[in-house]
């Protein structure tokens, strides 16, 4: 576990902000870069907890809204040794767009520009910048979508899932970002820029040459900037129904989960919420009404109404066989506040503490299906032993799953069996034969679990990054 | 509820901020100014540092503050529950504290705390009449005031219900017409009306960081309006109704209503005889209605009862006009680009009117809307007309009786 620096590091390059300012000026519009210095403490931060017990304050913050304005900057930047961290909305939970060596942070949110929807060829161009839920407003119109769905759809932006290979609840049949990544425009940290997938290529598949599309996706910032991104997306489904089983007993759940899998169903999402969870849901939001059990299961299926009606009764009848007691619905008023039960789930675990909130700090382990169970009462009995409250949710249908740890910053004492907890909780995941993070990434708050995870592959990974950016001026300090 | 930095409360909203950055996604200045420190999220960051003393208040934070609508869109879109406007607002609030006699603060707090001073300096509303005129061709004539008696009586002189008529700043002096409207619909209606001459309601001092001297002018207005026996309050303008019931103005004895509001909720009113000939209206919801008030498109339920009126539909739904109290002069190009979005909407509708509930939305909108042709007004003066009550000769003497007139 990293620990937090109340001082920024200097990476040792010799730039203070008024030289930056000089040189970004002769690149950008003097509006679009952030120099005042209360103004660039507030891109010291993400959602994560340790970017705020931390200052990891930039030099220098640009805004830039074209791909030469970005290689420009690229290029001084190499040839000057200054660290760039690019940036999206922020809604990353690792420190992942924080500027923990100080340098130059790049703002791409506001460059978020639909640039083209190929209907025809099912694809869509956009800049990094656009938020996930506007894309999906925007290609409705065509009776299209994209896809993944993180938690994050109303903030996060589409560079910022490239870049973390994010994924959300629908990850059980659509996968992840990568599975949708046709290409990119990339510009390299020497300030080259390449176009991965094919120069001018607008099919939907692509063998040709070693996949480099793939090597940015997840990259998290580390091997370059991405400024264009054509993505494949796919019709709407016609339908959809959500089936709500309740269990006595938390262990019924993933064992339900795989009986589903078993008589050949591949919902959309499957989603479990414990009783802690529950409650807090109830606080929340009484009107959900979440009925109490030591687990609930939530499953989605889409596709064609038949199909749907179908799939829906199979899931109900292997609940009730589980034991679950269970509810069905395709009416839309009902699913919007099933799935809300579901949804409002990572802001309602404050509330089980008027003193306290939620942090995001080991929250995204990974495991295998057969271990889920496992899993949960390992963390339950990890939460006890530390004297801290964990509600547990996320994705069961891959094994990923969001464990909400409840403190109280303001008391030393507990921000410190946070920090044992949270060690503790990446490494369980690892000895199940897991990952500390299904989608939302390393960082610098699991780089320090990279070693363990990957062996010998680490120091690969470290080769790869040295030949795209021999100098390691791309976010520095992260995954490695 | 006053909101203090220095306030227990606020520590704990303040720990509740994950920095999930939700609340990026309605603001309409981040939407703007593409930067952090427009975002509600930046923002809250920062009240967080001021609170624990890291960062002193000053022209720095300042500065950075001022990059708010007070809108409440963000509040209405966290997650965790934050109060995001008001915490902005209570960190406006400790600058304040800190230098409470600069000279903008104190020919600030005067100019809203005092009104009898703004009427008595020679010339000052003419000069803001003839500026708001120049800006939006709205031709304004003199102050409401010197057109509406004290009190009328209903058209039938049978009173149904008491009324009294909280006539805020912005329609007394820029928009006197609305103010004639409101009085000769409720009049129509059966209300008796009441209108004392009320002190501002405080909701600009009071995002402006002068929470004080806005509560010393609700205190006021309360003892105003005590004095009179009233079964409502009633006002046109959604940010005054916002700010009245949110302190809980006249809670229990003086429920406080916004005009459409109250047409809607409490006076069911008749369908009207006259039909607006072709009139596609955008029904335009301030945000102090949708996020303040919560509440459920009064405009268009009013609109919707006029013969003739078809209600256009805003694609993607009303969008802040950008105005905010001493933000467009402060923050002009963000405020112009604010308005722009907002009137590509209200354009694309196809509207070729446009029916708001806020004086300051009415400004700049038809400010924007003026090359156009789109005009604006208020639900009160579209019904007015409707009822056949517009041109009609208003009889103060034979209906109410004039009172002394000292806004
Ligand atoms: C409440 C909540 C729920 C969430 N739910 C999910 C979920 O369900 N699934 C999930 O996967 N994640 C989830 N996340 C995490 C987060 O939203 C995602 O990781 C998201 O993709 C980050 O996007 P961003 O635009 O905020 O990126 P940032 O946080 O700004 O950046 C993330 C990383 O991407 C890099 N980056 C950003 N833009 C570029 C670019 N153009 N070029 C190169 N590198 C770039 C940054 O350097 C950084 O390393 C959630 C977060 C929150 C707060
Ligand atoms: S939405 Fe709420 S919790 Fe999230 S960043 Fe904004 S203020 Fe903080
Ligand atoms: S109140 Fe409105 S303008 Fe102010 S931060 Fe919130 S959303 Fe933005």
């Amino acid at each position: 576990m990293p620990k937090p620096s109340r001082q920024t590091f200097r990476g040792g390059f010799p730039m203070n902000t008024a030289t930056l300012l000089k040189a970004m000026k002769k690149i950008l519009d003097p509006s679009r870069i952030v120099h005042g210095e209360l103004e660039r403490r507030l891109y010291s931060y993400d959602s994560s907890y340790l970017s705020v017990r931390g200052r990891y304050c930039p030099d220098i913050v640009v805004l830039p809204r074209s791909t030469a304005e970005v290689s420009k900057i690229m290029a001084f930047a190499y040839g000057n040794g200054v660290p760039v961290t690019p940036r999206g909305a922020g809604s990353g939970e690792t420190c992942g767009c924080v500027p923990v060596r100080g340098g130059i942070v790049m703002d791409l949110s506001g460059w978020n520009t639909v640039e083209e929807v190929d209907v025809h060829n099912m694809q869509v161009l956009v800049r990094p910048g656009v938020v996930h839920s506007r894309l999906n407003d925007h290609l409705a119109r065509f009776g299209l979508f994209f896809p993944p769905d993180p938690g994050s759809t109303r903030m996060c932006t589409l560079g910022g899932m490239v870049a973390n290979n994010s994924s959300g609840m629908r990850a059980v049949k659509y996968g992840t970002t990568e599975q949708y990544v046709l290409g990119l425009e990339v510009v390299l940290p020497d300030g080259e820029v390449i176009v991965t997938g094919g120069q001018n290529c607008r099919a939907l598949k692509n063998a040709s040459g070693i996949n480099l599309t793939k090597l940015f996706v997840g990259s998290e910032g580390t091997l370059g900037v991405i400024t264009l991104i054509r993505l494949r997306v796919w019709p709407r489904p016609r339908a959809r129904g959500i089936a709500m089983a309740c269990f006595d007993k938390l262990e019924q759940a993933p064992a339900a989960v795989l009986d589903v899998y078993r008589a050949g169903i591949l919902p959309s999402g499957i989603e479990i919420l414990d009783e802690s969870a529950i409650r807090a849901v109830n606080l929340y939001r009484p009107e959900i009404n979440l009925p109490s059990a030591e687990a609930i299961l939530l499953f989605e299926v889409d596709g064609n109404p038949a199909s749907v009606e179908w799939e829906g009764q199979m899931i109900a009848e292997i609940m009730i066989k589980n034991s679950a007691t269970v509810e069905w619905s395709t009416d839309p008023q009902r699913m919007t506040a099933l799935w809300q039960g579901r949804s409002v789930v990572a802001a309602a675990a404050s509330r089980l503490r008027p003193d306290g909130t939620r942090v995001f700090a080991g929250e995204d382990v990974c495991v295998p299906l057969d271990r889920v169970a496992e899993a949960l009462r390992a963390i339950k009995d990890l939460g006890r032993k530390y004297g801290i409250a964990v509600v547990a949710y996320g994705h069961i249908g891959d094994g990923n799953i969001h464990t909400a740890l409840v403190i109280d910053p303001d008391n030393p004492d507990e921000v410190s069996r946070l920090d044992g907890l949270v060690d503790e909780i990446h490494r369980l995941a690892v000895n199940l034969r897991g990952t500390t993070t299904g989608e939302h990434g390393v960082g610098l708050v699991r780089s320090a679990y990279s070693l363990l995870e990957h062996g010998n592959a680490l120091e690969r990974m470290r080769q790869v990054k040295g030949a795209l950016d021999p100098r390691g001026i791309m976010n520095p300090g992260k995954i490695f | 509820m006053a909101f203090s930095l220095k306030e227990n409360v606020t520590r704990e909203y303040l720990k509740k901020c994950v920095r999930c950055g939700q609340c990026r996604y309605v603001c309409p200045v981040l939407a703007e100014a593409g930067r952090e420190s427009a975002s509600p999220r930046g923002k809250v960051y920062l009240a967080g540092l001021m609170q624990s003393g890291e960062v002193k208040p000053g022209p720095g934070p300042d500065s950075i503050l001022s990059l708010c609508l007070t809108c409440g869109a963000c509040t209405a879109e966290c997650p965790s529950g934050l109060p995001v406007d008001r915490i902005i607002t209570a960190a406006r609030a400790l600058s304040a504290e800190v230098r409470p006699y600069s000279p903008g603060r104190l020919i600030f707090r005067h100019l809203f705390s005092s009104q009898h001073l703004i009427g008595r300096i020679p010339g000052f509303t003419a000069v803001l009449r003839r500026m708001t005129a120049l800006a939006t061709g709205l031709s304004t004539g003199r102050p409401a005031r010197s057109r509406i008696p004290l009190r009328c009586l209903p058209e039938n002189k049978k009173p149904l219900i008491r009324v009294g008529y909280f006539l805020g700043c912005a329609t007394y002096y820029l928009l006197p017409e609305v103010a004639e409207s409101v009085v000769g619909v409720l009049r129509h209606l059966g209300c008796e009306v009441v209108v004392p001459p009320a002190y501002c309601c405080g909701l600009p001092l009071e995002v402006a960081g002068e929470a004080d001297s806005a509560r010393k002018l609700l205190e006021r207005n309360r003892r105003l309006f005590k004095s009179f026996s009233l079964d409502a309050l009633v006002t046109d303008c959604s940010s005054c109704s916002y700010h009245l019931t949110e302190k809980e103005f006249g809670l229990h004895s003086q429920p406080v209503y916004e005009f459409s509001e109250f047409l809607v909720k409490v006076l069911n009113p008749p369908v009207p005889g006259r039909e607006l000939a072709a009139a596609v209206i955008a029904c335009h919801e301030p945000c102090h209605l949708r996020y303040g008030r919560k509440l459920q498109d009064p405009i268009r339920q009013v609109v919707g009862i006029i013969p003739g009126a078809k209600v256009a539909k805003i694609p993607g739904g009303s969008a802040c006009c950008g105005g905010g109290g001493t933000f467009s002069i402060r923050h002009r190009d963000l405020s112009a680009g604010i308005l722009r979005q907002c009137t590509q909407r209200i354009k694309s509708s196809g509207a070729r009117m446009v029916a708001t509930v806020c004086p300051s939305c009415t400004i700049q909108i038809t400010g924007s809307l003026k090359s156009s042709g789109i005009p604006v007004c208020h639900p009160a003066q579209l019904i007015h007309q409707s009822y056949g009550l517009t041109g009609r000769q208003q009889d103060k003497n034979k209906h109410g009786q004039t009172g002394k007139h000292e806004k």
